[in-house]
């Protein structure tokens, strides 16, 4: 006889320190896979068993329809097999040859030890081989005429004290397994503590996920080849424990359904009805605002035909994104909130991704509000000194620094040999372009009061992100001139760069060959060299003073681009941050879950010794270990690293010594943020449609996502 | 002794020859050895005729040197230059008219609209050359002239021409463009150094003038009569040694120790070395072409 390996997954709530005092029937599923997987889901005790009697089928099914998909695919919610208690002995295994002598006759006794030989194996009635668990048989007489499938894989144990924290564990002795006996079992026992929502959950760890990522860019046959059947299924086992604290009470529900308390009535009435009015206020509160966004954006619809709503559109390119976020995201967070699939009741592990889904996009509105109220007060009650000091510092650096260094531009600034009158030109164009610029918006000084006041009210109203987006927005267009002033420059510079390099290339008698991206030899004539060297001499001599006018431009461009940059990105990390994650994670890190590890325990070995003597010699012993089940979890950096992941994308990491590159041959700067998501983590697509449901089905809609987070709500 | 061992057959053919090694060679080997077959005999006579061309160029970039230092001394005005520049221009075309045999109306023709086109630009640019180096200091300009001009010379095809003279066959190869450049680049240097626009376009025009076609003229000019040439050779070194004597005795002494080396102690020097030439060649070389392919 082949020795089968099984592991056994027991829920530690049901190990208890005293002595069973009966015998217990297990319920929970089979995963088949090369060591069995058996996991033990809830018992119930012999005297309920035979109390429900023909419903068990009907109640079994029911309860296995409510266990999400892929488990219901994967495994059926069956009865596993009987434990019996030795109430003869003190439960310390020892050999029962006498009574299994015995027990060849019908009326057996509870057959608790671990061996039997085949001349215990009788034959019944109907001609199956039955062995001496005749007492067990009369019960599942019952259950074998109800079910339809094959009855025939059962596993038979009892209870056996481990150690003082362990307490009782049940060990097989042998099992039914399609029409065989195997008694040679190896057996794992893993002690699971159930995991329920709010508490801890298990789960196996995102390496599996990312490495399909990877494959997936293989062909077919390629990843047929590297796949093997995995040794150990252990995803549909943890499936089936975080499922197991559902099944117990699912199954309880419809056995006996529980009678409360009547003061236990009168509180929850009082709950519900303070949950209600709470509701309620919120649903109206939320109606309201629902009712003026949908006003103002009616309004803006008929200023969409004119030519002036593009225009600020593609000014305040920014804000008007962040405020359709943010009005979105006023507008869809009870449907988010209300979002409950049927899974999520089963399923502790899918339950706990539906709460972090549900409760993230109403706490990052709430904290970014937060944010900008603080900001918005702070702001208004020091909008003169702040409006005073940007108006110093702006006129400041215009004209203390960047006219200045215009105008040392023109001379002979650090030694570099400019021309003169090369450099005159481009010196007074940009100068006196400087000068009407900041003389047109010195005249609206005025008015810049009323802007920071504005800036306030926004943030006060929709959060700190929108008067950041409108900085932005303000201070690219106030630094348009910056901008088509390195434009130009950098237009000028680079057609000398090219220039230069393709009359170099002309001496050396070589010409560049676009189509294959390689430099050809070429026999130029001797008009085209004369031209040629005319033409090269001055654009060489020229290009220092370019050159000096190119940087400087592109330094005070990219000090600006990189200021928007930074309030760009701490905006997208305002966004993107798992407020709700965090939370969670600092009440109780057990939540997050991100692997799973076995303690071992060493098993007494008296017992196995004391087995050993009275094994007959065709029977062998069969092995025992004992491990608990326990789960890391997260670190905080672990835990929220893949929501900034996408930051990473938006740098490109080969880019520094490209960037240089692009800086000397005048070519643009890659805008990285152009790639950015604007709100990569907050959960909404980019283009999210307008909400337009009637007011009435948004407040219900509003209350019953409120209502439904009733602590008491839950099953 | 083997007897029946067959004699060695020199053939390209045919495989190994059995009793001989595969790179086996007889004593035949080396009677098809030819020494010395391109070695021309040179005479010190002929040597030292044919160097005159050489010192006859190096005159006339003297000369051109010259022009420039009187120009930047203000020793010559802007008029004199242009009435030098319509003199040049006028009889190298008369020399060439004279002198070349397969002139046609046509090639005149192409030359002259080439030159005009020429000047126009060269008047539209002058003004961005006049403050071109203005705020390079002088000491760095001389040194890249010096070591440009240098740098031309060394380059130089003394033995055609640049512009191409009508019927000849032979395709400018890079060095020759390079020590042309050279000379522009040089010229383009000095006249920025100039005071007044008319005088930059002025000098640029004679020093392109003198660069791509006194080469032409000289080749023409040998082709149509040796002893004329060797008369203008002699005249251009008198009148160059002179022209420098007057400015400068220093390098007064650097150009007739430069002539007399090139005329008389190249020449010695070649022929005594010339004994030393060992050339062999033999069926062991590569074949090469003794037709040209044309199209």
């Amino acid at each position: 006889m082949t020795k089968r390996k099984c592991r056994l997954w027991w829920p530690r709530h049901l190990s208890s320190s005293s002595q069973p005092h009966s015998s217990t029937f297990l319920f929970g599923w089979f995963v088949s896979s090369a060591p069995l997987e058996i996991v033990v889901a809830f018992v119930i005790d012999e005297d309920v068993f035979s109390s429900i009697g023909s419903d068990l089928e009907g109640i079994l099914r029911k309860t296995h329809k409510r266990m999400p998909t892929s488990l219901q695919n994967r495994s059926e919610l069956s009865l596993l097999g009987y434990c019996s208690v030795d109430s003869s002995s003190n439960g310390e295994l020892h050999s029962h040859r006498e009574s299994a002598e015995e027990s060849s006759h019908v009326n057996g006794t509870p057959c608790n030890s671990a061996p039997h030989t085949e001349q215990n194996m009788i034959k019944d009635r109907s001609g199956h081989w039955i062995c001496g668990c005749h007492k067990v048989d009369g019960f599942l007489e019952q259950y074998k005429t109800c079910t339809q499938s094959n009855s025939g894989q059962l596993v038979y144990g009892s209870y056996v004290y481990v150690s003082r924290n362990l307490g009782w564990i049940p060990k097989l002795h042998h099992m039914h397994w399609d029409m065989q006996v195997s008694y040679n079992l190896d057996l794992h026992i893993v002690i699971y503590g159930t995991p329920r929502y709010g508490g801890h959950h298990f789960y196996l760890g995102s390496q599996h996920s990312e490495n399909a990522k990877t494959i997936s860019k293989k062909p077919k046959w390629v990843e047929n080849l590297s796949q093997k059947k995995p040794v150990l299924d252990l995803d549909a086992v943890i499936l089936a424990t975080n499922c197991a604290a559902a099944a117990t009470s699912f199954f309880e529900e419809q056995v006996s359904p529980k009678r409360r308390a009547l003061w236990f009535h009168c509180v929850y009435m009082c709950i519900t009805i303070m949950w209600q009015l709470f509701a309620v206020c919120v649903a109206t509160l939320s109606t309201s605002v629902y009712i003026i966004l949908q006003l103002l954006h009616f309004l803006l619809s008929y200023g969409s035909d004119s030519c002036v709503y593009p225009t600020i559109e593609n000014l305040f390119i920014r804000t008007w994104k962040n405020i359709h976020v943010r009005c979105c995201q006023i507008s869809y967070w009870p449907i988010f909130l209300h979002n409950n699939d049927s899974r999520s009741e089963s399923c502790v592990e899918y339950a706990e991704k539906a709460s972090l889904r549900k409760h993230s996009m109403w706490l990052s509105v709430v904290i970014d509000m937060l944010f900008g109220n603080l900001y918005g007060l702070a702001l208004l009650t020091h909008a003169d000194s702040v409006c005073s000091l940007i108006l110093t510092i702006t006129s400041d650096i215009t004209n203390n620094w960047w006219l200045i260094s215009c105008a040392r531009l023109m001379g002979n600034p650090a030694g570099f040999k400019l021309n003169t009158e090369l450099a005159g030109v481009l010196g007074t164009f940009s100068l006196n372009t400087i000068q009407i610029w900041s003389t047109l918006w010195g005249s609206m000084r005025f008015v810049f009061i009323l802007f920071i006041k504005g800036l306030a009210v926004s943030g006060v109203l929709f959060g700190f992100t929108t008067p950041a987006s409108l900085t932005v927005d303000l201070i690219t267009i106030s630094t348009t001139h910056v901008s088509t002033l390195h434009w130009l420059i950098s237009l000028i510079y680079s057609r000398q760069i090219q220039a230069t390099t393709a009359l170099w290339r002309l001496f050396r008698g070589q010409k560049w060959n676009p189509l294959r991206e390689r430099l050809d030899s070429y026999d130029y004539t001797v008009e085209q060299h004369i031209v040629g060297s005319l033409l090269f001499t001055p654009l060489l001599l020229l290009l220092p003073t370019t050159s000096a006018f190119y940087m400087s431009f592109t330094i005070i461009n990219m000090t600006i681009g990189f200021i928007c940059m930074l309030i760009e990105v701490a905006i997208s990390v305002i966004h993107a941050t798992p407020y709700t994650k965090i939370l969670l994670w600092l009440l109780r890190p057990s939540r997050f879950p991100s692997g799973i590890w076995f303690e071992i325990f060493p098993v007494e070995s008296r017992d196995m010794e004391v087995v050993q003597e009275s094994f007959d010699s065709r029977a062998s012993r069969s092995d025992i270990l004992v491990s608990c089940l326990h789960s890391y979890t997260y670190n905080i950096g672990e835990l929220v690293g893949p929501d900034f992941r996408y930051l990473q994308s938006a740098v490109p990491r080969s880019s520094i010594s490209s960037l240089v590159y692009r800086v000397f041959s005048g070519r643009s700067l890659p805008s990285p943020l152009y790639n950015l998501p604007f709100v990569p983590g907050a959960g909404l697509p980019p283009s999210m449609p307008w909400m337009s449901i009637p007011f009435k089905e948004y407040w219900l809609l509003c209350h019953d996502a409120v209502f439904a987070c009733n602590p008491l709500h839950t099953h | 002794m083997e007897t029946t061992q067959r004699r060695w057959r020199k053939v390209a053919y045919g495989g190994m020859q059995p009793g001989f090694d595969d790179n086996h060679t007889d004593d035949t080997f080396l009677q098809e050895m030819v020494m010395n077959a391109n070695v021309v005999k040179r005479d010190m006579l002929k040597v030292m005729l044919d160097s005159v061309s050489i010192s006859q160029y190096l005159c006339i970039v003297a000369l051109v040197v010259l022009v420039w230092a009187h120009t930047l001394n203000s020793t010559i005005t802007e008029n004199f230059l242009i009435i030098l520049d319509i003199t040049l221009v006028g009889s190298g075309f008369f020399i060439l008219l004279l002198t070349a045999k397969m002139l046609s109306f046509k090639l005149l023709l192409s030359y002259a609209i080439k030159i005009s086109f020429f000047t126009t630009g060269l008047y539209v640019l002058s003004p961005i050359y006049h403050t071109l180096t203005r705020s390079i200091s002088s000491d760095s300009i001389w040194a890249l002239t010096t070591s440009l001009v240098i740098l031309h010379l060394f380059l130089h095809n003394y033995s055609g021409s640049t512009i191409k003279a009508p019927g000849a066959l032979e395709n400018p190869n890079l060095t020759s463009n390079i020590s042309l450049n050279a000379s522009i680049v040089a010229s383009l240097l000095i006249a920025s150094r100039l005071p007044s626009r008319l005088l930059v376009f002025a000098i640029i025009l004679f020093s392109l003038q003198v660069f791509l076609f006194a080469p032409l003229v000289t080749y023409c000019l040998k082709k149509y009569s040796f002893r004329l040439h060797l008369m203008f050779s002699f005249v251009l070194m008198a009148i160059t040694l002179t022209c420098v004597y007057r400015l400068h005795k220093l390098l007064f002494v650097v150009l007739l120790g430069l002539l007399v080396f090139v005329n008389l102690v190249c020449p010695y020097w070649l022929i005594r070395i010339q004994e030393y030439k060992f050339e062999i060649n033999g069926p062991w070389d590569e074949a090469k072409l003794c037709f040209n392919i044309t199209d």
